[in-house]
């Protein structure tokens, strides 16, 4: 029998969400103007000396971390990501998927994300602003998150700080990932612009 | 199974379709694929025979191994691989394919 398609079957244990580990997550030294390089594709002004490289498995494509004070919640990252949670290719659609799942092994509840059209890339983006409570852990969470193009697919700019719940934000270590954010650049098409 | 969810578009661009397989029940799938958003076909195999044609169910198991398999027009299994999916080697192997294929 010749069936009309081409058939991908998937044999899985529920539940399972594991992501591939198909990434290298290779820092190139700063170059000459400034830049770092990550994996041969992505180029940015990187952070001061006290952020380090988050690890790059699950759902990070580059970013980094820091934690302030002794409370090891007390913390920090910014990231880029490739692949963000949820699978639409409208930034509003995707960012209400996107918030189903962020941050989902942390128990965290959202409450309902604000947003701004903004420009991002020299392209069009959309940006959310949502805090989160875990009052089991008692811990609270700040999040940016920037959504835009990338060719056919959405990826993603995200700022999360973690606070004990009575303690304020500190919105000033902000202005390392807009510092990110302003320099960011892709060096090369992604895998899926060239597929 | 989100990774697909959001591949779905290249699949059908390789005219390829794909679906998931599981020992749990159509219940549990329905609810399942509802809160993850999937629109492709999950198939509940409480039997298990699917898995073990292909390879997916170690004897004594209750349920599958995680396993993609590419089933090519003729039916024959033209990949499988055990474990978390590379989503890009499969775009790449069903970009091939249907290269092959010249559909």
């Amino acid at each position: 029998m010749k069936i009309p398609f081409l058939f991908l079957l998937l044999l899985f244990l529920q539940g399972c969400a594991g992501t591939s580990a198909e990434k290298n997550n290779e820092l190139d030294p700063i170059s000459k103007n400034d830049l770092m390089v990550s994996q041969k594709e992505y180029a940015f002004t990187p952070p001061s000396e006290k952020w380090r490289p988050l690890p790059t498995e699950g759902d990070i494509t580059v970013g980094f971390y820091m934690t302030e004070g002794k409370n090891i919640s007390n913390q920090t990252s910014f990231a880029y990501h490739e692949e963000p949670y949820g699978y639409s290719r409208n930034l509003g659609q995707r960012m209400g998927e996107f918030y189903k799942r962020f941050l989902w092994a942390s128990r965290v509840t959202w409450e309902t994300p604000r947003t701004r059209g903004i420009n991002i890339l020299g392209r069009e983006g959309l940006e959310a602003t949502a805090i989160g409570t875990d009052p089991v852990q008692g811990n609270k969470v700040f999040s940016r998150v920037i959504f835009t193009h990338r060719g056919e697919r959405i990826v993603a700019f995200y700022f999360t700080q973690w606070r004990d719940i009575k303690d304020p934000f500190d919105s000033s270590v902000e202005a390392e990932f807009q510092k990110f954010l302003n320099s960011f650049h892709f060096l090369k098409p992604s895998f899926y612009e060239e597929l | 199974m989100e990774g697909h969810q959001r591949n779905l578009y290249l699949y059908e661009r390789f005219n390829a379709r794909v679906a998931g397989v599981s020992r749990d029940d159509v219940t549990t799938l329905k609810y399942w694929a509802q809160s993850l958003g999937l629109s492709f076909p999950l198939m509940s195999n409480i039997s298990g025979y699917l898995g073990l044609n292909l390879g997916a169910l170690a004897q004594g198991s209750p349920v599958f191994s995680r396993r993609t398999v590419i089933i090519d027009r003729q039916g024959m299994i033209r990949y499988a691989k055990d474990g978390s999916p590379n989503y890009r080697e499969i775009l790449e192997v069903l970009k091939k394919l249907h290269e092959e294929d010249g559909s």
